[in-house]
């Protein structure tokens, strides 16, 4: 008997294994790398977007100047292992027909309408650095949609005494980005571990080699600034709306970021009892670039076991 | 055909039964059941529980705190993935010998423990004094230690934010009830945290047999003496901290009045391998509180960190 369940075990083992075999070849199809662009009406005008994975949404809103090729398909694919990834251009970014909005209020109004055209009632929020800022008030703007949210690399809304730092903005606007820019931009130059993730990252996004995106318009780059000023004017209250949401939140952050600086979130310690907050060290801008399979697991965890605020 | 066929379903929902019988002889493990042993370390002998399967994690206790103060919920999650060892500090419950009255003479007790237990590799983890030796462990002995996971405790020197004098006039009572518990290690101000409190004590209380003792109140002051050595920070534990080569997980509650994330805030850039976390609404005992959650993120932290 002691044997026969052995065998049985062995046996059902490998069927396993070849299942996990099986699913890793139709992961590997719909990889960041290689998924299609897609398109959809939103008001009239075109939305360049891709879909990886399968299961509840998550709706990934971008950086200034990011655009559909700007993320790590290391991150993106491991959270599709579990979740139906969904990135896009905003209006009027890469391939995305319009305008991007002067208000960041307005932005949220249009991923709201973006999420609607594909059919989602109900989807994870998630961005990064103006991304982040978009979530925050797509969630307080339309709480009934939004199941968590996820920041990275964002400040939080009203901003902090700790600023945007003058390297990152004479990056930012230069017209084409090289990896020593993305380097400064999004990781931390004075470590050697960071730029080496800067290097691997990067090699990652420039896998993609078919049906690339556009960069965004530099004539819209303005906007972008005018949408992150609103934020932190924060004529809507959303700092305060934000404490009051019952909905968990993840906020990732580098200890060193010199865009979106974590220390305006130390300044808010026990402000929000929603907010979760994890720090990488080492790291800048884009903690999910310099740790993809760590972030991503983190917030895999973040949405599977978080208990509702209250 | 007809035949075959049977034959092929009787092999397939067997293959099915042993594979969900596979799965169980893996990840059953019930921390309110796992028995006390005891362990000959030096010249006394350690008290000591294990659970689970794969890499050791040795857990460091808080103040006071003895193999029955972990939250079975906690203790569960983490060893369906690790072997996690639970002990009773020299001197202190159900453990002979002397409590060290230095964190350096702690830590080499626990590594003793390892030792003992024929752990040429683990895991050091540990909740608030027990933070400070696993740090203090990390720097003295970094040899065995793979990775280090710590929470609701300081960094080592001097605090910016000393503990609150309430905190240390609960925790010098001898009998704490529930509502010094929330005091203690949760966030009174919440009603989200007060209910988790509850349902941590039930959890608690549900171990019924093989029960541990208190820590008699003639080793409290030992306890203190150590945290001073460690505030001391005579062997430059915070700077050697920074260059340990391996990665380290601080969980922090947003609203610990014992040992304040605040100081963690303050050293924001010094620690190249500390990654930070902070639980909302919570106090000193972050685990009791979301006892899957952080057992997770603890779980993805050792499985996807690489060497600083």
């Amino acid at each position: 008997m002691k044997i026969l369940f052995t065998v049985l075990c062995l046996l059902a083992m490998l069927g396993g294994e070849q299942l996990k075999a099986q699913s890793a070849k139709s992961k590997r199809d719909s990889s960041a790398i290689d998924v299609k662009t897609r398109f959809v009406k939103v008001n009239g005008y075109r939305i360049a977007h891709r879909v990886i994975g399968s299961g509840e949404p998550i709706i990934l809103c971008n950086r200034f100047r990011g655009t559909l090729d700007s993320y790590d398909p290391a991150f993106i694919d491991q959270l599709a292992k579990f979740y139906r990834v969904i990135i896009f251009d905003y209006n009027g970014v890469g391939r995305s027909d319009g305008e991007f909005p002067i208000t960041m209020k307005a932005v949220a109004g249009q991923v709201k309408d973006f999420a609607t055209a594909l059919g989602l009632k109900k989807f994870v929020i998630a961005g990064w650095s103006t991304g982040g800022m978009v979530s925050q008030i797509l969630a307080v703007d339309y709480p009934s949609l939004i199941t968590h949210v996820v920041l990275l690399g964002t400040n939080p809304p009203g901003g902090g005494p700790h600023k945007i730092e003058q390297v990152f903005l004479d990056r930012a606007w230069k017209p084409v980005n090289d990896l020593e820019d993305e380097t400064v931009l999004f990781f931390e130059p004075a470590s050697d571990f960071s730029r080496k993730a800067a290097k691997a990252s990067h090699d990652r996004i420039a896998a993609r080699k078919t049906d690339l995106d556009l960069p965004a318009a530099e004539k819209m780059w303005p906007n972008n600034f005018k949408s992150v000023d609103s934020f932190y004017a924060d004529a809507d209250n959303v700092r305060q709306r934000l404490a009051k949401l019952n909905v968990p939140v993840l906020m990732v952050g580098g200890d060193h970021d010199s865009a979106t600086s974590v220390e305006n979130w130390f300044e808010l310690n026990r402000k929000f009892p929603n907010v979760q907050l994890v720090v990488f060290p080492q790291a800048g801008h884009g903690p999910q670039h310099q740790y993809p399979e760590l972030a991503a697991n983190y917030i895999l965890n973040f949405l599977k076991y978080s208990p509702r605020p209250n | 055909m007809k035949n075959a066929m049977k034959v092929f379903f009787v092999i397939s929902s067997l293959l099915m039964l042993s594979n969900s019988m596979c799965a169980q002889s893996k990840s059953v493990v019930d921390a309110l059941k796992s028995k006390t042993e005891y362990v000959q370390v030096r010249d006394y002998k350690m008290a000591y529980r294990s659970m689970g399967k794969g890499s050791p994690i040795i857990l460091c206790n808080r103040f006071r705190g003895t193999m029955d103060s972990w939250d079975p919920a906690f203790l569960n999650m983490l060893a369906t993935q690790y072997n996690v060892i639970t002990f009773d500090y020299p001197g202190t419950a159900s453990s002979k010998g002397e409590l060290p009255t230095t964190m350096a003479g702690v830590a080499s007790e626990v590594v003793a423990l390892a030792n003992a237990l024929g752990f040429k590799k683990f895991i050091i983890a540990g909740w608030s004094y027990g933070g400070m030796v696993a740090q203090t462990m990390a720097v003295l002995y970094p040899d065995p230690i793979m990775k280090v996971i710590i929470f609701g405790t300081n960094p080592p020197g001097q605090p910016v934010v000393p503990t609150e004098a309430i905190f240390l006039q609960k925790s010098g009572e001898w009998d704490n009830d529930l509502a010094d518990e929330e005091i203690l290690f949760f966030e009174p101000n919440s009603t989200f945290s007060r209910k988790a409190a509850q349902l941590s004590h039930d959890r608690i209380a549900g171990r019924k047999s093989d029960i541990d003792v208190l820590v008699q109140q003639p080793v409290w002051p030992r306890y203190f003496e150590g945290v001073k050595s460690f505030y001391e920070d005579k062997d430059d534990v915070r700077t050697r901290l920074g260059k340990a080569p391996f990665p380290i997980l601080m969980v922090a509650g947003d609203h610990d009045i014992a040992n304040f994330v605040e100081n963690w805030f303050a050293l924001n850039r010094k620690l190249p391998n500390v990654q930070l976390m902070v639980m909302p609404q919570s106090g000193h005992g972050p685990q009791h509180q979301y006892p899957e959650l952080v057992a997770n993120y603890m779980m993805t932290f050792l499985k996807f960190s690489s060497k600083p």
